[in-house]
């Protein structure tokens, strides 16, 4: 269902990507970890289509349609959905009034009907359920004043809202306690369907412990060095990313 | 170039019609009717203006407030004459073409502080040119004529590529009006940094312009304790990357008034300023800040900001407080805040209720207000205004 | 007086009431016939004319950061009566299509669409019963709410009494225009202790829907009172004046309360600035009182310049006042707004929160003065001025003048300014919205403070205004 063959990218005129190949069947969860400065977060916010990241060669491919030209906002409604690492804070913007907008746009390009405002936090309460967000932090204007982990829910429950069918976590557990970690994971878990896939970009293990994933990909210099599975992310956190360059 | 600048700055400028809009604003309002207080009004309005405009108002006839002003000053102007002799004057690293009056005469003026390094007299008018790479801290004294009342002072800084200067100036004028008016220039990658005190009792006209060419830093700490009064204006051009930090410790007391003007224009990307005034208005004392930033289309990533703030510790005083803001492009961080009020009476209750006495509360209070912007003036002179706080010399309830 | 009449008589039209106009030009006959044509009462005619002869010494303020190409007062007709139904477009299929995809998207009802685009209408309509039973209402309530001129001949005491009072001829150059020459307006009067029963909006006041360029509205709100103004309308109404000189005096006595909305919406003008409204608008109020409250909220999207600064005089003791705005410039639009806080009384209060968006070629001014007079006890301000800009082009200045007199006030300013970064944008759109959806999502927020300080059905009417006005902002 997505798919990125001979991927080069550059920000700035920094080759950053420079030939990454990964092919995602649905229902599959993929890992992408390396060290910093490799390349992961390049790769997820090239693949949501942000600004300044450039597309030098190869092509990005999703349920068959190449995306690599359409605006972020097409992406999204096409079911990519990405957690960002730092989700930005927009003050004046309710959250509710967001994830509204948000999720009538998406509907909408799935040729649902909006929901009006009653149905609408129906829906989202109960989603909320699953990521144990105080209620009220959805009357407070979009991830401002949150703490960082209740940033990272509040990412994770915007997905379990719009129901995307690839979503791509960006370090998503870094700067999370414990008990943050084991909702967001149970965020993904519950999310896991036959039909809807996961990149999970990380630089530890720990999250995998609670999101197995089928493939993990080391990410290093732009390239992919090496795939594997799950045994390959306890093989990394054991001996570090040393023994690759071997 | 840099003078049609300001000028284009200045003449829309409003100050003279909101006067008058004001005063048929509401009759209930008590307007100013002694003439002491119309020119109090008149000087708080006039500085925002440069000559040619007040003379040109003049034959207007479209504002009495300002011809009152223009009379009373241009007598006063009349009395000026140049000085007849310069001596040339060299200071160490001073790459000098130096035009200074020097002037030995003993002031009546012994302070640790500025006493420090030798000074130069400064009676009429003096270039300093620090030559690339170089450094020099001087300390400068407008020395006045004791028959004249009017005494005009012209400073001009040139601080070259990476140089450095750090320049004290301070004024002394009991008796006559001093007009002091330095132009600086800094060079890519210079610093130039100014502190100047106004001396008990002087009154002061200050015109600075300050031209920051790309990279160069400029601090300008202004501290006014006694003046009888002192109005200042400076226009700033911030080049690209430069940085300025205004900062000013103002406290008028009865029959006192400061008054500031200042114009930063940032006319290249990704500048910074600062003005940060603070002020402590007690008596009839008045003061006064008139701060604004520009931010041309040019400039943007430029990073503006001004900070007034007031204590009013009498019936009497007055504060007035414009932070203005003109901005013409998006990518821009700019921000304005201003505060008058009293002392916290909270904060004095709580005092109390631990025992000290009001007026020892109430200097506590008037000590923190002050050191919120004595921490950020050069170190040089925090230790100083510290010891004469302590020594309850200045910030007096 | 009879040549101003010339050019219809000229067309061999007989001057008939209904529909002369006055020959352009200003002088003491036209301020004499117009006071004539309203049978108004002696005092009224001193009055404009007292102003006229002021204005004439008056020149043009020219403090605003605003660019305003010279006027011609003497090319500008000073009395015309509403249209004639035969002047009108007989229906909606002669009206400019652009107005009508306006109305449309705003969703204003079809007979609505008709009042405002001025097509002539049947004696026999929905909108009359509607303002027949309003008025009923009212008069049960003992309001008085009248156009201008009809206050005049039925009341003239109480117009005398307090015209002027807040906003005196002298004041400005176009507050003494308007005094000489205003047409018509608006007329409140809450009697004691009475809470209007309804929101009074100048949409009902149908038969003078035309009140031309120089209106003048005079509220009072008695002892205890409570009344809640609406002015304005979203919908874009087109105007073949350029100038529009109002003037609104709101009066607050002990313990009451004035409320006063505006939705502003005059023509802007075309990309280039071509055209559009000159608004020159001279607003006050007087809390007289003891507990008196006077509050402005306005969203300003319209007119090619705007020039007001809706103030409170805080004359009673423990009176208040507040300020709540949105302005918005597009193209090459100009505002200069803001308020002036005159705290004379003790323990008063004021708020003022100003939210200015410019875009386009846009520049927007915040002017703002708190004044803190000698024997203003304990006086309270606080301002929050904020600015966003969407585009390079675009200005964003603010001009607060502070002055304080009395040790015990507490005055507090706050300004910031700030764009829509490229994260925040990308952040909505990844989620699924447009940057136009973003955007709006984005500036809704920032105007949220001022927005619920509206009657409800006039925030939502805001808000669909604002999304319009910022069509084709995004870069």
């Amino acid at each position: 269902m997505f798919s990125v063959s001979n991927l080069h990218a550059s920000v700035d005129d920094k080759k950053i990507l420079k030939g990454i190949e990964i092919d995602v069947k649905p229902g599959e969860v993929h890992a992408i970890m390396g060290p910093n400065g490799s390349g992961k977060s390049t790769l997820a916010n090239l693949v949501a289509g942000k600004d300044g990241y450039t597309l030098d060669e190869g092509s990005i491919i999703f349920n068959g349609q190449d995306i690599s030209g359409l605006e972020p906002e097409e992406r999204a409604c096409l079911g990519i959905f990405l957690a960002f690492q730092y989700p930005v804070a927009i003050s004046g913007v309710n959250n509710m009034v967001f994830l509204q907008a948000a999720l009538n746009s998406v509907r909408q390009a799935r040729g649902e009907l909006p929901l009006d405002a009653m149905d609408a936090i129906a829906f989202i309460k109960d989603r909320m359920k699953l990521v144990e967000m105080k209620s009220d932090l959805l009357q407070r204007s979009l991830n401002a004043g949150f703490s960082g982990g209740e940033k990272k829910r509040n990412e994770i429950l915007q997905m379990l809202v719009l129901e995307p069918k690839l979503a791509i976590l960006d370090e998503t557990d870094s700067g999370l306690d414990i008990d943050a970690l084991k909702t967001v994971s149970d965020g993904v878990n519950h999310m896991r369907s036959p039909d809807r896939s996961f990149i999970i970009v990380t630089h530890y293990q720990r999250l995998l412990d609670h999101i197995k994933p089928d493939f993990v990909h080391v990410l290093k210099d732009g390239k992919i060095i090496k795939s594997g599975n799950y045994e390959l992310a306890l093989k990394l956190e054991k001996e570090g990313y040393g023994w690759l360059d071997q | 170039m840099t003078h049609s600048i300001i000028k284009q700055c200045l003449q829309k400028d409003y100050a003279g019609n909101h006067l008058d809009g004001l005063k048929s604003l509401w009759q209930d309002v008590t307007w100013p009717s002694s003439k002491q207080e119309i020119w109090r009004y008149a000087k708080l309005h006039w500085l925002n203006e440069p000559w040619e405009l007040v003379a040109q108002k003049e034959t207007q006839q479209a504002y009495d407030v300002y011809l009152t002003q223009y009379d009373l000053l241009s007598n006063e102007t009349d009395l000026v004459s140049m000085q007849g002799k310069f001596l040339p004057n060299k200071v160490d690293e001073i790459a000098c073409f130096s035009h200074g009056h020097l002037d030995m005469k003993k002031v009546t003026w012994s302070d640790d502080f500025f006493n420090q390094l030798g000074w130069l007299g400064l009676s009429d008018w003096a270039n300093i040119e620090v030559a690339e790479g170089k450094y020099l801290d001087q300390q400068l004294h407008c020395i006045l004529d004791e028959e004249k009342k009017w005494q005009n002072v012209k400073l001009t800084i040139h601080v070259k590529k990476n140089a450095h200067l750090r320049l004290r100036i301070n004024t002394i004028s009991a008796q006559a009006v001093t007009n002091l008016s330095i132009n600086v220039q800094v060079e890519t990658g210079g610093s130039c940094q100014i502190i100047s005190w106004a001396s008990p009792q002087s009154k002061l006209l200050m015109d600075h312009n300050i031209d920051l060419k790309d990279r160069a830093e400029f601090r300008y700490d202004a501290l006014n304790f006694e003046a009888a009064w002192c109005h200042e204006r400076i226009y700033m051009m911030v080049g690209s990357h430069a940085s300025a930090h205004l900062a000013g410790l103002l406290l008028p007391s009865s029959g006192q008034s400061d008054h500031k003007a200042i114009h930063a224009h940032h006319i290249a990307p990704a500048g910074q300023s600062m003005q940060k005034f603070y002020s402590v208005a007690n008596g009839n004392g008045l003061a006064a800040f008139h701060g604004r930033a520009i931010v041309g289309h040019e400039a943007p990533k430029t990073d503006a900001r001004q900070l007034a703030r007031a204590l009013m510790l009498s019936k009497a005083c007055e504060v007035y407080s414009r932070p203005e803001l003109e901005i013409d492009i998006d990518d821009v961080q700019c921000q304005h805040g201003s505060s008058i009020g009293e002392l916290d009476t909270k904060a004095l209750f709580y005092l109390r209720s631990r025992g000290i006495d009001l007026n020892q509360a109430k200097a506590m209070l008037i000590e923190g207000f002050i050191e919120e912007i004595v921490s950020d003036l050069d170190q040089s002179v925090q230790s100083w205004i510290r010891s004469r706080i302590a020594k309850h010399e200045i910030g007096k309830v | 007086m009879e040549e101003l009449f010339e050019k219809k008589y000229q067309y061999g039209f007989t001057s008939d009431i209904e529909s002369d106009s006055f020959l352009p030009g200003l002088n003491e006959d036209v301020i004499r016939a117009i006071s004539a044509r309203k049978n108004e009462p002696k005092f009224l005619l001193e009055w404009r004319l007292k102003a006229y002869r002021h204005w004439l010494t008056m020149k043009e303020p020219n403090w605003g950061k605003l660019n305003i190409s010279p006027i011609d007062y003497n090319a500008i007709s000073y009395y015309s009566a509403p249209k004639s139904q035969k002047d009108r477009p007989k229906s909606l299929d002669e009206v400019d299509p652009e107005l009508l995809k306006t109305y449309e998207r705003l969703g204003i009802p079809l007979h609505e669409q008709k009042m405002l685009a001025g097509v002539a209408m049947d004696a026999v309509f929905d909108s009359v019963s509607v303002a027949t039973t309003f008025k009923e209402k009212l008069m049960d309530a003992g309001v008085i709410f009248l156009p201008f001129s009809e206050a005049v001949e039925k009341y003239p005491e109480l117009v005398e009494q307090y015209l002027g009072t807040v906003i005196p001829y002298k004041d400005n150059f176009f507050a003494a225009l308007n005094s000489a020459v205003f047409s018509d307006g608006s007329f409140v009067y809450v009697p004691k202790g009475v809470r209007c029963p309804m929101e009074l909006s100048t949409y009902f006041r149908i038969n003078a829907l035309n009140t031309g360029q120089f209106e003048r509205t005079l509220i009072i709100a008695d002892e205890g009172s409570h009344v809640s103004y609406l002015e304005g309308c979203s919908a874009p109404m087109r105007d073949e004046n350029q100038l529009h000189a109002a003037v609104v005096e709101l009066v607050a006595h002990k313990d009451s309360e004035i409320k006063y909305s505006t939705v502003q919406n005059w023509y802007p003008g075309d990309e280039n600035g071509v055209g559009g409204i000159y608004n020159f608008v001279t607003k006050r109020g007087i809390c007289k009182g003891d507990r008196a409250k006077i509050s402005w909220t306005q969203v300003e999207t319209g007119s090619a310049i705007t020039w007001k600064y809706p103030s409170v005089i805080l004359k009673g003791d423990d009176s208040v006042g507040e300020f709540y705005s949105v302005a918005v410039v597009n193209n090459r639009q100009q505002a200069d707004t803001g308020t002036k806080m005159i705290h004379l009384g003790k323990r008063t209060s004021s708020t003022i929160v100003s939210k200015g968006i410019s875009t386009g070629h846009g520049q927007n001014t915040y002017r703002g003065l708190v004044r803190v007079s000698p024997l203003a006890e304990d006086a309270r301000n606080h301002t929050e001025c904020d600015s966003l800009l969407l585009t390079p082009h675009c200005g964003a200045h603010t001009f607060p003048y502070i002055e304080s007199k009395h040790p015990t006030a507490q005055i507090e300013h706050e300004a910031t300014t700030s764009n829509i970064s490229e994260e925040e944008l990308f952040y909505c759109r990844q989620r699924g919205l447009t940057e136009e959806q973003a955007i709006n999502l984005i500036v809704n927020g920032f105007c949220k403070t001022v927005f619920k300080e509206l009657p409800m059905e006039f925030a939502v009417e805001a808000q669909k205004l604002m999304e319009i006005s910022l069509e084709g902002s995004v870069g």
